[in-house]
């Protein structure tokens, strides 16, 4: 009763006044525009601060953004760019997609029955620690330099983050939920359903966050390696010729690409997992 | 009238450490009992072995005239820290039973908005656990315990973790819902004055290992509110009585 008691004067009580409400968004606009105008200073400071240094050395050492842009103009103009930049999205989805299939069930399954648990737990850990660069020319010795092999790459640096964080996601079920679960007397297929797998969902996008640094981190590797196409091959392209500024380009692409796949993931999380970014319940 | 719940001689140990010693203690079907004890006495593990979340070691526990082995059919548990899916609505949460239970989504549809009713959620169906308060969600979970029709209701200390205020509106609450339904309901407690507000047997345990020290009937008619109770010539007389025993419970003879 006193609940609905303090609904209802929540719902009746008045708005406001109108001057209130106009401070306080003058208030917030004003500290927005502050904000921004000092986005663009910042941004303003370092681009002028790399021009005028920039044309003061040696252009194959460095290279200005008038430079950059002039280089990003005519990249974009003979087609180069795009197309490597479509080569590179294919593999990343491919490898950062296959990944994403088949390391989280792989964890979950992984979590939840013990023998498997002891069985590859060592496995894990020891290929988790070791760095996977190294392991890169073995790979292109077994699946080539072709596509397969730059996708495989790929894969191999997003999986484990994947795999752990899904693994952990998976083993730090609240207990008082499965039994919860328990209690309503649950089949095995609803405790996944209902329990294990939402309540991994907050780590498996954790992971997904930093499964796509990584991806990318595997991806321009790849490129290296196995030469010839993609936003890799032009950086080693450009610096092998001392075009510097040619350089910069599809390094800049491929931070704007990383920032926009972090951005898509944390949209993600909130997206598919409101309550985790809530202060935890008591 | 048969016994919905019987504990014949029940024991348990943890790690070689006496939990339960030799309890017994019989649940008359539609009776509202609460267990109450010193903190830490094995008075939360007989509860759960009641709901077969944990077994026995000696002795056997029935419900139903069924012996229990895992969670049986026909109860339903309300935990103490609620135990809802923060993933779900507070709709979903109230319909997880009838879900796993493979209830069609007709009766789904039709029950779960009656419970909520019930429980006086109705508005906040669409909310998350984590935008209620700590009462609501204890509602809420009340609620899905209720939605499944269980004979038998297991309560551990539900209304612990809610301030004063809330809980004499939730024993209210509760007390409105039980005349109606008379479900059998075992109600663990630290709390004398709970005890006798809600109940119509409190069973004193003995602290670790857990024994009945004694039975208190609480002839306080019904219906009841948490005033009348408490305002009950016969209230003083009981709680002075229930003080006694928890604390023989608490120093009483030790081996």
């Amino acid at each position: 009763m006193a609940t609905s008691l303090s609904l209802e004067r929540r719902a009746s009580s008045s708005a406001p006044p109108p001057e209130v409400v106009e401070r306080e968004r003058r208030r917030r606009r004003s500290r927005h525009r502050l904000m921004w105008t000092v986005r663009v200073l910042s941004v303003a400071v370092v681009l002028v601060a790399w021009q005028v240094y920039g044309v003061r050395v040696n252009p194959i050492l460095f290279a200005p953004p008038t430079a950059i842009a002039e280089a990003f103009v005519a990249m974009v103009r003979d087609g180069t760019l795009l197309s490597a930049f479509l080569q590179s999205l294919l593999v990343l989805v491919v490898g950062l997609g296959a990944a994403i299939v088949v390391s989280i069930p792989a964890a979950l399954v992984w979590a939840r029955y013990d023998p498997v648990d002891w069985a590859v737990q060592h496995y894990v850990n020891a290929i988790y620690a070791t760095p996977l660069v190294a392991l890169v020319p073995l790979l292109i010795l077994w699946f080539g330099l072709g596509f397969l092999s730059r996708a495989i790459i790929v894969f191999s640096f997003a999986f484990f983050p994947l795999l752990l964080n899904a693994y952990q996601g998976a083993k730090s079920v609240d207990r008082e939920l499965l039994e919860v679960a328990r209690s309503f007397r649950c089949r095995e297929y609803h405790v996944w359903r209902h329990v294990v797998l939402p309540s991994s969902v907050p780590f498996i996008m954790a992971g997904l966050n930093l499964a796509a640094g990584r991806s990318l981190v595997g991806l321009i590797i790849a490129e290296f390696y196995t030469t010839g196409t993609g936003l890799g091959y032009l950086v080693l392209q450009a610096a092998n010729t001392f075009r510097t500024a040619r350089m910069f380009v599809p390094v800049i692409v491929v931070m704007v690409l990383g920032v926009a796949l972090l951005g898509v993931t944390r949209y993600l999380q909130r997206r598919v997992a409101p309550w985790s970014s809530q202060p935890e319940r008591q | 009238m048969t016994a919905a719940c019987e504990c014949r001689d029940v024991s348990k140990w943890f790690d070689g450490l006496s939990v339960l010693d030799h309890v017994d203690l019989e649940v008359p079907e539609g009776a509202f009992v609460t267990i109450i004890g010193p903190s830490g006495c094995g008075k939360t593990t007989l509860l759960r072995a009641m709901a077969g979340l944990t077994g026995v070691d000696a002795g056997e526990i029935k419900i139903g005239g069924r012996t229990v082995m895992g969670p049986p059919e026909g109860v339903a548990m309300v935990f103490q820290g609620s135990g809802l899916m923060p993933w779900k609505t507070i709709y979903d949460n109230v319909a997880f039973g009838l879900v796993v239970a493979g209830r069609s989504r007709r009766e789904i549809g039709q029950t779960v908005p009656r419970f909520i009713e019930k429980v006086n959620l109705t508005g906040y169906e669409r909310l998350y656990p984590y935008q209620v308060s700590g009462g609501m969600r204890q509602r809420a979970g009340l609620a899905r315990a209720l939605a499944v029709d269980p004979s038998v209701l297991l309560m551990d200390e539900p209304f612990a973790s809610v301030d004063a205020q809330t809980r004499e509106v939730l024993h209210d609450e509760l007390l409105t819902i039980w005349e109606r339904e008379r479900k059998s309901v075992v109600f663990v407690t630290h709390s004398i004055d709970e005890a006798i507000v809600l109940s119509d047997v409190v069973v004193v345990m003995s602290r670790r290992p857990a024994r009945v020290t004694g039975l208190i009937e609480v002839d306080i008619p019904r219906p009841r509110r948490e005033r009348t109770v408490r305002g009950h010539p016969r209230y003083a007389d009981i709680r002075e009585r229930c003080w006694e025993l928890l604390e023989e419970a608490r120093h009483g003879d030790q081996p």
